[in-house]
């Protein structure tokens, strides 16, 4: 996917306080993050319309906060949306489970957790998966810094570290690892434990 | 919907992303943070990320205590798959002992599986021992049978006179491949040659080996079942 070479100055201008730069960056944005959110949901979808303009505000949010532009604004617009569906997803499979008029008609929040898209049980469950599925190493990192809470200098110690950013290095290793475990159990369709 | 994406959530800025527990940290630079927030508010893979620590940050017993019992439930499913798979081999040896091998041999076709018939020893099988019993199905009207065992060569080895469908046979003058052909008392009841067997004389170890090698299908699904636990307990204890 290549940027129109617009985008990038659009979104300089945006950051620096041109409000007119939003309209050039949510026109050239609109294309890419439609095609890419009917490739998931369909293009009859009736929260298409929602998800293409939630990215567009988040998008303009996201260059405002943090004052930098992303290498590829369109590829960074397009990620936000295709992630948006499948929180979407998520918050519709919880909901076909539960009583419909219990729920308002919305869509989850863009800044949900998708953890927090499922109930307590569901949550627990599936974090347990995950965590279980982890290699001994792992497990016994987490479980020393989560669980027995002990200092990353007594850990550096026992590990044989030179530093305490490197504890903290392996366990962003290890939340990784557990993070795209989780990515299966909740998201790939191929998994029978997918659906939670 | 259709079908999702394989790989689920995806980090929007895969370079801002691998920096994103920074925020878990006690002190980070204001710049950073702003960065690092901003990126967290719009990217639900990185948002899993946090999520996740702070789960583990407040409820780790909750899932270590899931993971034991699950490990728990592992062990024991591993264990009984090994103890079946043991027991299914132990009872496939039994009864490979226990019950008739197949027939084996080239003139398997004309050995009806209809009376009458010859029961034991079956075609093509490896005795042992000085004696072996030879088992038939009663022929109606026959008074009595004619026994008569043979080299490969035709050569009378031994012959005797039963009125009943057994016999322990004496086996001991032949070497290697024997027959054993039974007529009737009347002559007329049964075409000549209609009971007879063709089998081998060995020690205890060839019996053994034939009776393994040619195990019926009871004995041989037991043995497959049982490698096929075995192997599945292995991986799983490996796993």
């Amino acid at each position: 996917m290549h940027d129109q070479p617009d985008v990038p100055l659009a979104c300089r201008q945006y950051i620096d306080g041109d409000e007119g730069a939003a309209e050039t960056i949510c026109a050239h944005l609109e294309s890419p993050i439609r095609t890419a959110a009917a490739s998931i949901l369909g293009r009859s979808d009736a929260d298409l319309d929602d998800i293409v303009q939630d990215t567009q505000i988040a998008m303009l949010g996201y260059l405002r906060r943090s004052g930098s532009v992303p290498d590829n604004p369109v590829a960074f617009a397009v990620r936000i949306a295709r992630n948006r569906c499948f929180n979407l997803g998520l918050w519709r499979r919880r909901r076909l489970a539960q009583n419909v008029d219990d729920h308002a008609e919305t869509l989850p929040a863009i800044a949900a957790n998708p953890l927090d898209l499922l109930d307590r049980e569901q949550n627990r469950r599936i974090v347990a998966q995950a965590l279980a599925s982890l290699d001994p190493e792992c497990r016994a990192l987490l479980e020393a810094v989560y669980h027995r809470e002990s200092s990353m200098e007594a850990l550096r110690h026992r590990l044989g570290l030179g530093s305490v950013q490197a504890v903290y290095h392996r366990r962003n290793v290890c939340l990784e690892k557990m993070r795209k475990r989780l990515n299966r159990l909740l998201f790939d369709c191929r998994n029978p434990r997918s659906k939670p | 919907m259709k079908e999702q994406h394989e790989h689920g959530l995806e980090c929007v800025d895969p370079d801002v992303g691998a920096r994103i527990l920074d925020l878990t940290l006690p002190i980070v630079e204001a710049d950073d943070r702003r960065l690092l927030e901003a990126h967290a508010e719009v990217c639900a893979a990185c948002r899993l990320t946090l999520g996740l620590h702070a789960e583990l940050q407040t409820s780790y017993s909750e899932f270590s205590a899931t993971v034991a019992v699950t490990g728990r439930r592992t062990l024991r499913a591993t264990a009984f798959a090994g103890w079946a798979a043991m027991t299914a081999l132990a009872a496939g040896l039994a009864l490979a002992m226990l019950l008739p091998p197949r027939a084996v041999g080239p003139h398997l076709d004309l050995r009806g599986a209809e009376a009458p018939r010859i029961l034991r020893p079956v075609e093509g099988e490896v005795v042992a021992g000085d004696h072996v019993t030879l088992r038939w199905t009663p022929v109606p009207g026959a008074e009595r049978y004619d026994v008569r065992l043979t080299d490969p060569d035709g050569g009378l080895l031994w012959s005797g006179t039963t009125a009943d469908a057994d016999l322990s046979l004496p086996v001991a003058d032949a070497t290697g491949r024997a027959r054993v052909l039974i007529a009737t008392e009347p002559r007329d009841l049964l075409p000549a040659g209609t009971l007879n067997v063709a089998f081998r004389t060995g020690d205890a170890g060839d019996a053994l080996r034939h009776r393994i090698r040619h195990a019926g299908p009871l004995p041989a699904g037991l043995w497959l079942g049982g490698v096929l636990l075995g192997a599945f307990a292995a991986l799983r204890r490996k796993g």
